[in-house]
């Protein structure tokens, strides 16, 4: 008996320390899940419990193939196309959590190798974006209950962001392979929503949406004269799956669509110009202090499957690595 | 009752089915005949014949027969080449170099094509007072 009694408090104290050891695991681990997955997957955005960010991502990208107007995939052949980033970003809520506002601008080096055409390097600011994100709705990162309602309120945060033609445009290109064109010399407004669903405490679906209206603008060549351009508009679509691992690691897998309506020149439609562009990826993230210097690394790939995308002149497999500085409260 | 995340493994399914959803079949291309053709004024005939054949993406040729609508090959004219990529309203830094071989032949050098996709030629051919355009449609591989 007393054996039995002096076991019970101590039981009771293993079991409480034990308690207390997954709360003090699960608070952190459930507070990286908030900023992982409402953050991390996109270049410049602030997590949800950071106040700012300023980050860099190297990327590396080679074309493997195109797809045609039809959507018929071919390898390339005889040719080569390079494309080497350094996106620098950041963002801040200057305001308290809701709003936060952040931009990024890529660094490019871009290799062309065509046949019977000079090969050449070129390197340039590509077009740069700035936006604001306002927190609508937010979750809280419980995971879904059936029998409680307000267990299925998402993060929800309407977008607005603009593009600006920092980059080098196709009509101002001097060099023969157009390795010098780093931006599509058009504004764009972009709208749109960024929805994360926790499922679990540590797992959430993320999906992002943002429409663009591309502006016209002149352009044209010798023979014919300047013409006036007007690009489809865009539409972008992310969605995402994010595991938190533990405090330190997270892994994410990921598809993304871009399709853009058809084009006008001289306010005539462009037959065929409508692209459409899925790819696939995979992605990690390591915390290498917590919570402030974040690692993250992804794989992305347009499968070579004809009829998944079309109008796509590069297409191919890229590798990113990104360094975060978070800025907690 | 809360959902496992562990036993949430329709998600790359679900990613693959987003990505399934986004596309159609491809229909079968179009063969390109760059013989016989009319003027868009219908001023002049012309076959053309791109090197290589079919065009690509690099540095591509074109060889040119012009004839007026007669038949009279025609000789003399002024012939200006633009590449277009009407999809992308983009051309190319590079101009091509158009030069006369008798008998109403020409030929282009420096035709720059610089990514895969469809283009558009845009030929413009002065003769005396007139002038008139031919537009080939090319698919670079």
């Amino acid at each position: 008996m007393k054996s039995s009694a002096r076991g019970r408090p101590v039981a009771a104290w293993v079991g409480a320390a034990a308690s207390v050891a997954l709360l003090v695991r699960a608070a952190p681990a459930r507070a990286q899940a908030c900023c992982t997955t409402t953050g991390s997957s996109e270049i410049g955005v602030v997590g949800r419990c950071h106040q700012g960010l300023l980050m860099a991502q190297a990327s590396y990208e080679e074309a493997l193939g195109s797809f045609d107007e039809r959507g018929s995939y071919r390898s390339l052949e005889g040719s080569a196309a390079r494309d080497a980033t350094l996106t620098l970003a950041g963002g801040v809520r200057p305001f308290g959590p809701a709003l936060q506002l952040y931009g990024a601008l890529p660094l490019r080096v871009q290799q062309r190798a065509l046949a019977g055409i000079p090969e050449a390097t070129r390197a340039g600011a590509g077009d740069a974006t700035a936006g604001a994100r306002l927190m609508a709705l937010e979750d809280r990162m419980a995971g879904i209950r059936l029998d409680e309602p307000t267990s299925l309120i998402p993060f929800l945060e309407p977008v607005v962001a603009v593009r600006l033609p920092s980059g080098r445009a196709p009509a101002d290109s001097r060099t023969p392979s157009q390795a010098d064109v780093t931006g599509e010399g058009a504004y764009a407004l972009l709208g749109g929503v960024s929805i994360v669903k926790f499922l679990t405490l540590d797992e959430s679906l993320s999906v992002t949406a943002t429409y663009g209206h591309r502006f016209a603008h002149r352009a044209g060549a010798a023979a014919s004269g300047s013409r006036r351009y007007e690009p489809g508009a865009e539409l972008d679509a992310k969605l995402a799956f994010f595991d938190v691992v533990d405090l330190h690691w997270s892994w994410t897998a990921f598809a993304t669509g871009r399709w853009t309506a058809a084009a006008a020149s001289d306010g005539r439609p462009v037959p065929a110009s409508e692209t459409r562009r899925i790819r696939v990826g995979i992605g990690g993230a390591r915390y290498l202090t917590y919570p402030t210097w974040q690692l993250t690394a992804s794989v992305a790939a347009d499968p070579p499957v004809s009829g998944l995308s079309q109008g796509i002149p590069f297409a191919g497999a890229s590798l990113a690595l990104g360094l975060r500085r978070s800025f907690p409260y | 009752m809360q959902l496992d995340p562990r036993r949430q493994r329709h998600v790359p399914a679900a990613l693959l089915a987003f990505a399934a959803a986004a596309c159609g079949a491809p229909p079968e291309p179009d063969a390109r005949d760059l013989s016989g053709l009319l003027s868009q004024a219908g001023a002049l005939r012309g076959s053309f014949t791109p090197a290589p054949d079919p065009p690509a993406t690099g540095d591509n040729s074109l060889a040119m027969q012009l004839a007026l609508v007669d038949g009279a090959p025609l000789v003399g004219a002024a012939l200006a080449l633009e590449p277009w990529m009407p999809a992308h309203g983009h051309g190319t830094p590079t101009v091509p170099v158009v030069v006369e071989l008798g008998a109403g032949s020409y030929r282009a050098d420096r035709i720059h094509l610089t990514m895969p996709g469809h283009w558009e030629i845009g030929i413009r051919v002065e003769w005396g007072d007139t002038a008139d355009v031919f537009i080939l449609d090319y698919d670079a591989r």
